[in-house]
């Protein structure tokens, strides 16, 4: 009988999750005259996405991955040091801080967005990948910050202690032990932030014109477009653009998932 | 060690996120006021008195007070469900929360994928003949089914993280809570309501307060499935500064956000403080 | 091999004094052993002398050195942790290597040392392993073999058995003795369990509430006990009976316990009189005291019984050999086998 629900629950589930975006993706594929009469599409093209690259949406993707890497760089070289201490050390201050990170978090985009646009124009950042990576730190540091200090929490104490009793440095402690225990959540704490940046919108188009990131690139008129709108399986072509590497980052990262989110109780 | 230096590391470890962030928020805020209350008018006078503020108050509300408790909802129950141990858990736990992989644009049109007039849901209703002209979802005259479909998205989305809160929560409760409640004869029902609820109260605190933060920032699935017929806070935003190139009027709603954002966090602090114990 | 010495060592953590002003000597090469309840600061006080952890006040010196501020890695120690610590990221061979490596002793002698280390806890065998496919005994061995390959001056170790299940206790037990025995390193060993302390020990420092109680040897700290907690702690739990301290002895209401030499300053004195189970006796000894008392209760513990008796309305517990035939029976206890405690102060009273 429980057999039967959990099975019955599941299958809800997984049709509730899947057939969205297994339609979509085929959808992406589907010749035009079939993708308005038929359910399934029964000739597939590529011409959509041969399309997009003319229309530039290649670039936008280049300009994702870019943008994603810099975010990458910036958040962990600033955020790993905070996240150590924060897991490590007991300091005064210590829980305000967090408290602070995580105020940090929820702080509206549209907020720090419109402000940093008026002065990158000024200062030549405006429009450049460099801006929207520095904007994508600002917004993943909370996260990378409070991640990283419940991975670094979790390298059991004993284990560093008993690196300085055989007489290691504070250096080799964290070379070889702390670090290659960490490594795994480090990692995933990496992909986590090129998440954010590459799934963030609102920054991304108040702080571009042109050389948008893909996300902002599809939202611009002439994808989406209010007038002369271009047909529907473009949309999905650049929502399957979006979505497959994503998706198989989250596989990683999924495990972490629980660190990120769960332990930032605010108690 | 102890050394003077090795008192002070961890506040050197910390100085580069906390000016990093220090810059990158209190610079904007500091600005976003100036832009949004001096000039001529003063864009936040503009924005008080203009016509569009009892609309976008009615949308952004209707959408969070939907939206929200649905997904608490389903992440207490979804947190149940995967409690059990079954054949497959991990796989079916995977796709669950793979939406939190899935940006907002691309949400919003995977949805449309299924509703639109020529979508999924429409072709399999005409095709098997169940109905004979499409439904439709999308433009003006259909603003119901349009929030509809905004509220689908919307919990297809972001449930997940609702549910990684609530779930982080329910997995600290012990068995032998549970174990004991059965031992006492306490139905499912019962234990949700005594055992349960109370344990994981902080959690649902904490869910509620980062989903309806990033709630109120939500544009890509408005401007997307609404075009310009829904508008909420966080829209109004884009539009003013990416269509209207008005950035002073722009600050004025994003510090509109700030305003809600901070009380409403408030309000569910004061609101759910966590009774004494149930911790 | 060093002699260790701490000098009024203490340490707080906020409001909590975890140490209270130990002072401590321990002999070059001997194992020592820090016995107390858990939470009485056995941890803290190996960890000082670690390194890990810088007393509040107090210092701690290696053979007259004092070390109270070198960094743990110059001091020479080996130790094992309470969990291991055995480095789940490497196998037995590197968890026991790195420390060598650290030290850039050259490849052969690190191999050779490893090699020695492994044989004497007999895990040759395992040095392939990752932890995470050892069993708590094995990983035990692993990480005694890593404190001793490194040769240190001192061994510390934080109750090593305390994580293994009771057979396996008793064997790792007599192997540490053994190894110890062989290796003459000077060796502090913190347990909660007394049995283990009791063979294990040269000497043995009981605590309790961040203080040291008594130190001495295991004879000493059971015949003598200096004061109810030492004697509480140590041995089968102890029979207490009110008393008064009397010009011939001690009064305990049903009894008198006979003594030739009081001082008289103690006459009058209120005092609690300790009795071990084991020293209470259903035959007759020489010198003895008789009770008489009534038979309430008898454990069968297989190779002796604990018996309940009623003497005059006070429950003493005897432990025996003998069955006891019928419900009466006589009590025989020498006035030298009874512990005498100032009921305020709690310390022991000497007198014969
Ligand atoms: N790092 C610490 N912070 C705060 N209190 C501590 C810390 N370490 C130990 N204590 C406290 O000091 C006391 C002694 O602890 P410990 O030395 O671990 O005792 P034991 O090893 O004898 O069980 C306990 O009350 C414990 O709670
Ligand atoms: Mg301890």
């Amino acid at each position: 009988m429980r057999r039967v629900w959990v099975f019955i629950i599941s299958m809800l589930i997984i049709a509730w999750i899947t057939v969205p975006i297994t339609y979509t993706i085929l959808s992406s594929f589907a010749d035009l005259v079939d993708y308005y009469e038929n359910v399934l599409p029964r000739r597939y093209t590529l011409r959509y996405y041969e399309e997009y690259l003319r229309l530039g949406v290649g670039e936008a993707l280049v300009r994702s991955v870019l943008v994603g890497i810099l975010t990458i760089i910036l958040s962990m070289i600033i955020g790993l040091p905070a996240g150590y201490a924060i897991g490590r050390y007991v300091f005064r201050g210590r829980d305000s801080l967090k408290l602070a990170i995580l105020f940090f978090k929820v702080i509206p985009i549209a907020i720090m967005a419109v402000p940093l646009a008026v002065l990158f124009i000024r200062v030549g950042l405006y429009d450049t990948l460099i801006g929207i990576a520095l904007i994508h730190t600002a917004i993943s540091l909370p996260f990378v910050v409070l991640t990283a200090s419940s991975v670094f929490g979790s390298v059991p104490r004993d284990l560093e202690e008993a690196g300085y009793v055989f007489g290691m440095s504070g250096l080799q402690v964290m070379l070889r032990i702390t670090l290659p225990l960490a490594a795994p959540g480090i990692a995933a704490t990496a992909l986590f932030a090129f998440l954010i940046s590459w799934n963030e919108i609102v920054a991304a188009i108040i702080l571009s014109s042109f050389n948008r990131t893909l996300p902002a690139a599809v939202m611009t008129p002439y994808v989406m477009g209010t007038g002369g709108e271009l047909p529907d399986p473009y949309k999905f072509a650049a929502t399957t653009i979006m979505v497959t590497p994503a998706l198989i980052f989250m596989l990683y990262i999924r495990r972490y998932l629980i660190a990120m989110w769960g332990a930032a109780g605010v108690r | 060690m102890p050394s003077p230096l090795r008192k002070h590391i961890p506040y050197i470890l910390v100085a580069p996120s906390l000016a990093y962030l220090a810059f990158f928020i209190s610079y904007p805020i500091f600005y976003t006021f100036s832009l949004a209350l001096f000039g001529n008018p003063s864009p936040m006078v503009e924005v008080m008195t203009s016509p569009r503020l009892g609309e976008v108050a009615l949308y952004t509300t209707l959408i969070i007070a939907t939206v929200i408790p649905a997904q608490i909802v389903i992440a207490i129950f979804a947190s149940l469900f995967f409690l059990n141990r079954f054949r497959g858990r991990e796989l079916v736990l995977y796709l669950f929360i793979a939406p939190l992989a899935i940006n907002e644009v691309a949400a919003a049109l995977i949805w449309y994928t299924m509703l639109s007039s020529s979508g999924f849901l429409n072709k399999l209703l005409i095709n098997t003949g169940v109905i004979s002209a499409p439904i439709y979802f999308f433009g003006y005259e259909f603003i119901d089914r349009t929030l509809l479909a905004i509220f689908l998205t919307e919990v297809w989305r972001a449930t997940p993280i609702v549910f990684i809160i609530i779930y982080a929560g329910m997995q600290m409760i012990s068995r032998d809570y549970l174990e004991a409640a059965d031992v006492f004869g306490l139905n499912l029902w019962q234990k949700l309501r005594y055992i349960i609820l109370p344990l994981i109260k902080p959690y649902i605190q904490t869910a509620l307060i980062i989903r309806t933060l990033f709630a109120l920032q939500v544009v890509g699935p408005i401007f997307i499935l609404a075009g310009e017929y829904v508008r909420v806070l966080a829209t109004e935003v884009v539009y003013w500064y990416s269509m209207r190139l008005n950035p002073g009027v722009a600050s004025a709603w994003a510090l509109l956000i700030g305003l809600v954002t901070l009380l409403l966090g408030g309000l569910y602090i004061k609101l759910l403080r966590p009774s004494a114990g149930a911790t | 091999m060093v002699k260790i010495d701490l000098e009024g060592v203490s340490k707080r953590f906020g409001s909590v004094i975890a140490v209270d002003n130990v002072s401590l000597s321990v002999s070059s090469g001997e194992l020592f052993v820090l016995l107390g309840p858990s939470g009485c600061g056995k941890t803290t006080i190996l960890r000082i002398i670690a390194g890990l952890e810088t007393p509040t006040s107090g210092r701690v010196y290696f053979d007259g050195v004092d070390v109270t501020d070198m960094p743990s890695g110059k001091r020479g120690v080996g130790m094992v942790f309470q969990s291991y610590a055995v480095w789940p990221h490497m196998k037995v061979y590197d968890n026991i290597a790195l420390p060598l490596r650290i030290k850039k002793l050259p490849q052969s002698e690190i191999d050779a040392r490893v090699r020695s280390a492994a044989r004497m806890l007999n895990i040759e065998n395992l040095l392939e392993r990752y932890p995470f496919q050892l069993s708590g005994g094995e990983k035990q061995r692993v990480a005694v073999a890593r404190a001793i390959a490194v040769e240190p001056r001192v061994l510390l170790m934080d109750e090593p058995l305390s994580n293994l299940d009771a057979l396996l206790r008793v064997q790792a037990r007599a192997e540490i003795k053994r190894l110890q025995r062989e290796l003459k390193i000077t060796t502090i060993y913190v347990t909660h369990d007394q049995v283990e302390a009791m063979a294990l020990a040269d000497r043995i420092a009981v605590m309790n509430k961040g203080r040291v109680m008594q130190v001495g040897t295991v004879d000493e700290v059971y015949n003598k006990p200096l004061n109810r907690f030492v004697a509480h702690f140590i041995g089968s739990s102890m029979n207490f009976v009110e008393g008064t301290i009397t010009d011939r002895g001690v009064d305990i209401g049903f009894a008198l316990i006979p003594y030739s030499s009081v001082p008289d300053e103690l006459v009058g004195k209120k005092v609690s009189v300790g009795i071990r189970p084991e020293d209470i006796y259903l035959e007759p000894i020489q010198g003895g005291v008789v009770l008489k008392g009534r038979v309430v209760l008898i454990e069968n513990l297989a190779s002796e019984y604990i018996i309940h008796i009623d003497v005059s309305g006070t429950l003493l517990r005897a432990k025996t050999k003998l069955y006891p035939q019928g419900e009466e029976v006589r009590l025989y206890i020498h006035p030298s086998k009874v512990h005498v405690f100032d009921t305020i102060t709690e310390n022991r009273i000497h007198i014969a």
